[in-house]
């Protein structure tokens, strides 16, 4: 077991990388984990706008106007002077200043509808807009109406309890993104932990027995082909398994009773899935890469590129269609296919269909990558 | 007679159109230091590449101690220890943990591999750098490791390929000693090098390879009478003639005259008093000389009259 004890040696060796992976990435994930449940937000809130209303109208629709601004906004005292209330706009202590005229309900039911009223806002703020929005929204439906024959005081009612209705909404794909799972947040990071640990672990391995004088040397000596690469490969899946159960360990940890759940028994299934794509790209990486450094650049390209174009960083949700399509190329996205299947598990009683297809798909991965190394090494011993 | 070594017979190996070795001989006895002297270029790795079975070749055949070896000769390889001409060993493994490395890949029992290890570490004198990583050794010292990590299994041939490659004099001197010590313990060496004076130094047979074939075999001794030249000598002169070169050329024994940048270097054939005579040819016509040496001939010389270049071309 000559090659399998340098194996465990040289790895021993590359430890401290590992170890800061490690420690970075898992504080990150828990960190993640932390402030996702604390700020998740479940509900759509309104903004309120700090309102300034200069009410000269002698008629009721400017009183009523006021009225309906008041009910979502901060209504606020006009300064005493002009230069306190560009300050109090400058720094944002008033979003939006609005003049009503003394002859705003007149010039309204007489049919006239634009520039009757004057205001100051911060220029192309979006609080400006969006108390254009609410004031054009409320004139408009008075408008409405006053026009389908109703008089001031009817159209004025009627429009009060059409501004009340609310929508019922419902936020997309609640048990997804917005339902805050702290041990899927641990094993939605795993990936790119795995993928930057390995190849900087096991990649230095490979590209040590593969260089070409010490690959001779191997050669010459008495031991066999077949038992060297059965040696390193049992090298390679014992540190994979043992990062594996490491990460698992922390999160039993972390997250005693998702983990022994059954959505926390095929979230580790999944892991496993993915620890075996990146023990295959660390095998790959190391037949390829020559230098060290270049070693540490693939491990930190492809583990922030599967995680990006994966959606472990950026949820799949916000993705165009194109970069979906992109996406699917990418084992890390059925990772997280079988991730948000395994949540759903719970409810529908078994590992849904696209979660078992994520699992396969991933398991193909690793083999693709595996036998994009193997051949590699062929055609470099044949060359 | 006694089973050679290695016997090579008619090798060929061609990568595509260039033929690296053309219909190469040869034959090495136990107990020999035998030098596989040439230029870079003329075969000489290609050929201990096929000895060790790394390389497939396209025609001959090679036997190591009796039999054909294979790339699955473990039985043979049991036996033979390889010294790379580049430093193969782990960067992240000590000097001790890599000599064990390549020991227990042939010695499978612990305390014996123990022993070897350490005979190895002072046999080239690396005792003070046991925890050492590679990076930490100078040249001279990374190459002793390469060839302790080759010869720690005590094998019984010993394939070095130009293992003194830039390497210090001192460091040099040691790791010759230690094939010389290697060899009188019962090792038969190949070495091959592009040196001649390394060659010349240690190596007991001698072949010369060019363009993938032998040009040459024997001892130095032997080597050096199959050419014209026995004596070449040096003379500073400041003034001669073209006329008087010419006189000289045709003295008894001289059968080349040369005169460049205030030096005449005359090369003789094996006569007898060639020095004597030319210095009383210088007197006699009262030509003024400064230093004068004589030389005898090297492999460089025999190579040069062979093949019409120089060694290191």
């Amino acid at each position: 077991m000559q090659v399998f004890k340098t194996f465990l040696k040289i790895v021993k060796k590359k430890m401290t990388s590992v170890i800061i992976y490690f420690v970075v990435f898992v504080g990150i994930a828990i960190a993640m984990a932390k402030n996702g449940g604390e700020n998740e937000q479940k509900n759509f809130q309104a903004e309120e706008l700090n309102l300034v209303i200069e009410n000269q109208d002698e008629g009721k629709l400017g009183g009523a106007l006021v009225d309906y601004l008041g009910k979502d906004n901060n209504l606020i005292d006009v300064p005493k002077t002009e230069d306190e209330l560009l300050d109090k706009i400058f720094y944002r202590d008033i979003d939006y200043v609005l003049y009503i005229p003394a002859d705003f309900t007149t010039r309204f039911t007489d049919g006239e509808r634009e520039g009757l009223l004057t205001d100051k806002k911060v220029p192309s703020s979006s609080s400006g807009e969006f108390a254009d929005n609410q004031i054009q929204s409320y004139l408009k439906t008075v408008g409405i109406y006053l026009d389908s024959g109703f008089d001031l005081s009817d159209a004025i009612r009627q429009t009060d309890e059409d501004v009340t209705v609310t929508a019922k909404t419902k936020l997309i794909d609640d048990t997804n993104q917005n339902t805050f799972e702290p041990g899927k947040f641990y094993f939605r990071y795993l990936p790119y932990i795995y993928i930057c640990m390995l190849i900087c672990a096991i990649g230095p391995v490979f590209m040590a027995f593969h260089e070409t004088d010490l690959d001779a040397r191997n050669k010459c000596s008495t031991m066999s082909f077949l038992s060297r690469n059965v040696q390193l490969i049992l090298g390679s899946v014992v540190v994979s398994i043992a990062i594996w159960a490491l990460m698992e360990v922390v999160g039993i940890i972390l997250y005693p009773g998702y983990m022994f759940s059954k959505t926390g028994f095929w979230c580790s299934v999944n892991s496993m899935m993915q620890i075996l794509f990146a023990l295959a790209c660390a095998y790959t990486a190391g037949q390829i890469v020559k230098k060290q450094q270049a070693l540490s650049m693939i491990s930190n390209f492809f583990g922030l590129g599967l995680a990006f174009l994966g959606g472990i960083f950026v949820p799949l949700e916000i993705f165009s269609d194109s970069v979906l399509r992109v996406a699917k190329f990418m084992p890390t996205y059925w990772y997280m296919m079988t991730l948000e299947g395994a949540q759903r598990m719970d409810t529908a009683g078994g590992l849904p269909a696209d979660a078992v297809q994520g699992l396969v798909i991933q398991s193909l991965f690793a083999v693709a990558v595996l036998l994009v190394g193997m051949v590699y090494n062929r055609m470099k011993a044949k060359a | 007679m006694a089973q050679p070594v290695v016997e090579i017979e008619n090798l060929v190996k061609r990568y595509k159109e260039l033929v690296a070795l053309d219909h190469l001989n040869l034959r090495i006895e136990e107990g020999e230091i035998f030098g596989l002297l040439g230029p870079n270029g003329s075969g000489k790795t290609t050929t201990i590449s096929c000895i060790l079975a790394l390389l497939s070749f396209d025609k001959g055949s090679v036997k190591v101690f009796g039999k054909e070896i294979e790339p699955d000769s473990y039985d043979l390889k049991r036996n033979i220890g390889v010294v790379l001409q580049n430093v193969a060993v782990f960067e992240e493994l000590t000097v001790y943990e890599n000599i064990d490395y390549f020991c227990g890949l042939y010695i499978k029992d612990k305390a014996t591999r123990k022993q070897y290890v350490e005979e190895a570490i002072r046999f080239v004198g690396l005792e003070d750098y046991r925890k050492f990583l590679p990076k930490k050794l100078s040249g001279g010292l990374l190459r002793r490791l390469n060839i302790a990590c080759g010869i720690a299994h005590k094998p019984k041939l010993i394939i070095m390929d130009e293992p003194t490659v830039a390497v210090d004099p001192q460091s040099r001197n040691k790791i010759l000693e230690g094939i010389k010590q290697l060899n009188a313990q019962g090792a038969t060496i190949i070495y091959t090098s592009h040196y001649m004076e390394e060659v010349e130094q240690i190596c007991t047979q001698i072949a010369i390879v060019d363009k993938g074939r032998k040009i040459a075999e024997g001892t130095k001794e032997e080597l050096k009478l199959m050419i014209k030249m026995g004596e070449k000598i040096h003379l500073d002169v400041l003034d001669i003639t073209p006329e008087q070169i010419e006189e000289i050329r045709r003295l008894e024994h001289v059968y080349q005259v040369t005169y460049e940048d205030n030096q005449l270097q005359i090369s003789c054939n094996r006569g007898k008093h060639n020095l004597v005579r030319i210095l009383a040819y210088m007197q006699e016509h009262d030509i003024g000389f400064g230093r004068v040496y004589s030389e005898l001939p090297t492999l460089n010389d025999v190579f040069l009259e062979i093949t019409g270049k120089e060694l290191r071309d």
